[in-house]
């Protein structure tokens, strides 16, 4: 095996050392940042529901109960969370290589570049998606914990539903009985902007919350424009409405390659699978590259 | 070992810095590399370091090609920039704890040592301390490293006066019999004392290598009121003239003028040929 490509335990732990001791102050900040952030919107949310419940208690006949936050409310919060941390701190990938001064220690660093890629991998890639889920779900406990006990201690109006915590594993269900080719397109996103993001970060440096995001809609814009495109050169339809009114729509879901699964669809997995394997790819070798 | 065959390089849209370069040197010598500014001593270190790349031929420093990067050779390699990064959030103690794994040689008696001799305190934070202060710190950590090849880019620039001495002092007492320390600098004076080989850079070429005893050997560099029939270069200096001139039999060796040798070599009084000539003439 080629020295460039080894992992070693020692190089590792010196490498994430280097990393800690260099920004504990930031990872601290925004692992901090991120529980406050949730456990305000959380309560911003419940005391909105109980203030727009007690008004509608008050002055309209109602028992109260009809706006109460679900544990299934969380979800979708808990995924936008996720694409806000991939733009903010997955694209921070490769900080030491964004200022000339810092790159030059960085590389010279006695690791192998898979180490280095290793280590930064796992700081900014799975390290804010493990503890990200863990803050999600503590803040909305704690959020639920103090909007319980202030209603009960505080408030007048006592009739109303409480907000419903979150078990921790029902944030990663999936809509239950879709086509498999559905659980495809929901991982691909999941994994998708990451990966890009973590790519930026070695590629755009500190404008790539900015940039790898304008390029990502960039990039789906020409896509749908070129489908477009075609599907109107190849498989036009027209609706009819009286003789006068004619509208020509898009097919958007032929021509099918399998029963019920369009083409467009499946090109879409494809490159989705195709660009989370190659951002990790490119990545590596632009960091073998890397001149300073 | 270093060795460089045919190496080629430029910036992006700029003029070419090395053109068919080529050099060696055999471990265990401190070289002095001089060259005006814009000469490529920095980028010169930077290409040993692999910190860019040859647009054409070889590097190799040691068995390794710095291009690759491999553990093994960064292990060996201590380069101290010009500018440097220092965390300056921590303390030089921190500093050690965060670094000093890298570099499985390292000797931390004698960092302690160095640091006593700087006179720099190891419980204070490195953002407290002047830049001088903070390369007194860097160049410390770099002598105990124990690397077979330690590049220092303007080492003494920024050291006060008796720190440039202790670095001198230091460097000379602290280095083992295979390490090759390499000191880009236009600071000549500062290193006179110190090297034992001197390369010149200039025009994208090694203008000139040579051992200083071999210098001394050849050279005679002096002072006199009249220039010497004799002399291939001099400058005005006070009420006289520096000069160099072909050393003779029955002259005592002097010691090299590093500031004049290099006006010489770079005016062209003294080439990398004049040195071939006269060893081909005595051999």
């Amino acid at each position: 095996m080629s020295n460039s490509l080894q992992i070693n335990g020692t190089n590792i732990s010196n490498l994430i050392r280097y990393e800690w001791m260099n920004r504990w102050k930031l990872y601290l900040a925004v692992g901090l940042n991120v529980f406050l952030s949730l456990i305000f919107f959380f309560l911003y949310i419940f005391y909105s529901n109980y203030q727009t419940t007690a008004l509608l208690s008050k002055y309209i006949i109602s028992d109260g109960k009809n706006i109460a936050w679900e544990a299934g409310n969380y979800q979708g919060i808990f995924f936008v969370g996720i694409f806000i941390l991939a733009i903010f701190a997955t694209g921070q990938s490769f900080l030491d290589l964004r200022e000339k001064k810092a790159a030059r220690q960085y590389l010279l660093l006695p690791a192998s570049h898979l180490e280095k890629y290793l280590v930064q991998f796992l700081g900014r890639f799975l390290l804010p998606l493990m503890i990200y889920p863990i803050l999600f779900w503590l803040a909305s406990v704690l959020s639920v914990g103090i909007v319980k006990l202030s209603i009960l201690l505080l408030f007048e109006n006592k009739a109303i539903d409480f907000p419903e915590a979150v078990q921790f594993f029902q944030l990663f269900s999936l809509p239950s009985e879709q086509p498999t080719i559905v659980y495809w397109i929901l991982w691909g996103i999941f994994l998708l902007i990451p990966s890009l993001m973590f790519l930026g970060g070695i590629i755009f440096g500190k404008l790539n919350f900015v940039l790898m995001p304008l390029s990502v809609l960039l990039f789906s814009g020409l896509m749908a424009l070129s489908f477009l495109g075609l599907s109107w050169i190849l498989q036009l339809d027209s609706i009819n409405l009286g003789e006068q009114m004619k509208f020509e729509v898009l097919n958007f879901d032929k021509p099918e390659i399998f029963p019920g699964i369009p083409l467009l669809l499946l090109v879409i997995i494809a490159l989705f699978w195709i660009a989370i394997f190659l951002s990790y790819v490119v990545s590596y070798y632009r960091l073998t590259e890397k001149e300073a | 070992m270093i060795s460089i065959q045919n190496l080629s390089f430029s910036y992006p849209k700029k003029d070419s810095l090395f053109h068919e370069l080529n050099w060696e040197c055999s471990d265990g010598s401190i070289i002095g590399l001089l060259g005006k500014n814009g000469a490529g001593k920095s980028t010169f270190l930077r290409l040993l370091s692999g910190l860019i790349f040859p647009k054409n031929g070889e590097v190799k420093v040691g068995l390794q090609n710095p291009r690759d990067r491999q553990p093994d050779f960064l292990k060996d390699i201590f380069l101290i920039p010009d500018e440097l990064a220092i965390p300056i959030h921590l303390k030089v103690s921190d500093y050690t704890k965060m670094m000093a794994p890298f570099y499985p040689q390292f000797d931390f008696v004698r960092f302690e040592t160095l640091l006593k001799e700087f006179e720099i305190e190891e419980n204070a934070k490195l953002g407290d301390f002047s830049f001088g202060q903070q390369k007194k710190v860097v160049l410390a950590f770099g002598l105990s490293t124990n690397c077979k090849f330690l590049l220092f880019d303007e080492p003494t620039n920024g050291l006060d006066i008796p720190s440039k001495s202790t670095f001198r002092k230091a460097a000379a007492a602290n280095l083992g019999d295979q390490q090759t320390l390499i000191i880009a600098t236009h600071l000549v004076k500062d290193v006179e004392n110190l090297i034992d080989r001197v390369v010149i850079l200039g025009d994208g070429k090694v203008k000139l290598d040579e051992d200083l005893l071999a210098l001394s050997d050849q050279l005679n560099f002096g002072y006199s009121v009249e220039m010497p029939e004799t002399a291939i270069y001099s400058e005005k200096g006070g009420v006289g003239l520096h000069f160099i001139q072909t050393r003779q039999e029955n002259q005592n060796q002097s010691q090299v003028n590093l500031e004049l040798l290099f006006n010489a070599v770079i005016s062209g009084a003294i080439s990398v040929q004049t040195f071939l000539n006269q060893n081909q003439s005595t051999s």
